[in-house]
C-alpha cells in the first residue's frame, strides 16, 4: 500500500519549496541549510467538508442495507489506499485512486448493493470528503471487521 | 448441460428509474443491470461482475452508473459517475479478457472499459442475466420505465459471437407485474420470458 498517495502529501522537496515561499512572503520561520532526504515525506492536513462523525452518520443511516451494527470507525485515506490494502483486484481506468475519502468500517450485517443483495458480516464504505456521497464499498465473508484496517494510515483533517 | 460462455452483451436506454426520497436515503435502490457469474471451485455464484444504471447507490439520491463484483478478496462496488436520463441507448457487456486462460473479466459500456476483476473462472460464465433489480420488495416506493435490453449477443467458448442469449442466460425482473405480483408490489414490465421487455417497450 502506498499510504502517502493522494493530494494530501508533499515530498520533502515540495515542503521545502512551500517553506521558502512562506518566507518570501514575509514569513520569519526557519529555513534549513540542508535539504532533507528526498525519501522523507511530510503530511499536511487535508481540507474536508465532511467530518469524521458526519461520514459515520452518513453510513449508519443506511438502514436498508445495514443492521445489527456493533462497531464503527473511520479513517481519512485515498481510494487507492483502500484498494491496495484490501487486496482487491478491481481496476477501473476512470477511477480516481487519489481521491480523498473517509473509509468508514462497520461491523454488522451488510446487504450488498450488487449481486442481488448478499449478506456480509462487515463493510467498508468510501465517503467523499466534500459531498458526503458514497463512492464505493468493500465487504468480506470472514471475520467481523476488515482485517486490513490497521494497514490504513489515516491522514489528518484540517481543523 | 452446462455450457459456459465468454461474454454477454445487452443494450438499453437511459430511461426512468424512480424512488421516493426517504426510501433512497435509507439505502434502497433500483437498478437496470447486466451481470455474469464466473464461479470457481464448483460454486457458480462465488465470483461475478456486474454493471449498469442505478438510482440510490448507497443513499446517493441521483441517477448514476456503477459496477460491482466479487473476487478472491471479497465484494466491492464503485460509483462510475452521474448518468443523464436522456433516453440515449448504450451497449453493456461483460467479457473475459485477453485469452482463454485469463481469469479476468471486465465490464464495458459502448465498448469502453469500465471495470475489471481478476480471480474469476477462466472457463467462462455459468449464468448471465440482465434486467431490473430492486432492493427489498416493491411497495410503491420505486418505479421503472419499461426497459428493453435487446438486441442481445453472447460469445461462446470458441470466441464466436452469436445473436441472442444462450440457455444459461436470462432476462430478469424482480417481482414482475403480471407474474403473480400486482401493483404497487411489482416492477413495471410483465414477465413474458425472454420477450418481457420487447412486449413492454415504451
Amino acid at each position: 500500500m502506498n499510504q502517502w498517495s493522494g493530494s494530501l502529501v508533499v515530498t520533502a522537496a515540495a515542503a521545502a519549496v512551500l517553506t521558502l515561499s512562506a518566507c518570501g512572503a514575509g514569513g520569519t520561520t526557519h529555513v534549513g541549510t540542508a535539504a532533507p532526504p528526498s525519501s522523507v515525506s511530510t503530511t499536511v492536513p487535508v481540507t474536508v467538508k465532511i467530518t469524521q462523525d458526519q461520514a459515520i452518520e452518513r453510513v449508519t443511516r443506511l438502514t436498508a442495507e445495514l443492521s445489527d451494527v456493533t462497531r464503527t470507525d473511520a479513517k481519512l485515506v485515498t481510494v487507492g489506499d483502500v484498494i491496495d490494502a484490501s487486496g482487491s483486484s478491481v481496476s477501473a481506468p476512470d477511477l480516481a485512486r487519489a481521491q480523498d475519502v473517509w473509509a468508514v468500517a462497520v461491523s454488522g450485517t451488510f446487504v450488498s448493493f450488487g449481486g442481488h443483495g448478499v449478506k456480509y458480516p462487515w463493510a467498508l464504505y468510501l465517503v467523499n470528503v466534500d459531498s458526503g456521497d458514497i463512492v464505493g464499498t468493500f465487504a468480506g465473508e470472514t471475520g467481523l471487521w476488515p482485517d486490513y484496517w490497521d494497514k490504513l494510515t489515516s491522514m489528518t483533517p484540517a481543523s | 448441460m452446462f455450457q459456459p460462455e465468454k461474454a454477454h452483451l445487452a443494450n438499453w436506454s437511459n430511461l426512468g428509474l424512480g424512488g421516493n426520497a426517504s426510501w433512497l436515503a435509507a439505502g434502497y435502490h433500483i437498478n437496470q443491470s447486466i451481470w455474469e457469474y464466473h464461479g470457481v471451485g464448483g460454486v457458480c455464484t462465488n465470483r461475478w461482475v456486474e454493471t449498469g444504471l442505478t438510482l440510490g447507490f448507497h443513499g446517493n439520491p441521483y441517477y448514476q452508473y456503477y459496477a460491482a463484483g466479487v473476487d478472491a478478496a471479497g465484494y466491492s462496488d464503485l460509483s462510475l459517475g452521474i448518468a443523464v436520463q436522456d433516453n440515449s441507448s448504450h451497449s453493456y457487456k461483460v467479457e473475459q479478457q485477453i485469452s482463454s486462460s485469463s481469469a479476468v473479466y471486465a465490464a464495458f459500456r459502448d465498448g469502453n472499459l469500465l471495470v475489471s476483476y481478476a480471480g474469476q473462472n477462466p472457463s467462462g460464465s455459468c449464468v448471465a442475466q440482465a434486467g431490473l433489480e430492486v432492493s427489498g420488495s416493491p411497495d410503491g416506493n420505486s418505479s421503472a420505465a419499461n426497459f428493453d435490453v435487446t438486441p442481445l449477443k453472447y460469445k461462446n467458448t470458441s470466441g464466436t459471437w452469436h445473436t441472442g442469449w444462450a440457455s444459461t442466460s436470462e432476462l430478469w425482473i424482480d417481482n414482475p407485474c403480471g407474474a403473480g405480483y400486482s401493483p404497487p408490489n411489482c416492477l413495471n414490465g410483465a414477465y413474458y420470458g425472454t420477450n418481457r421487455w420487447q412486449d413492454n417497450k415504451p
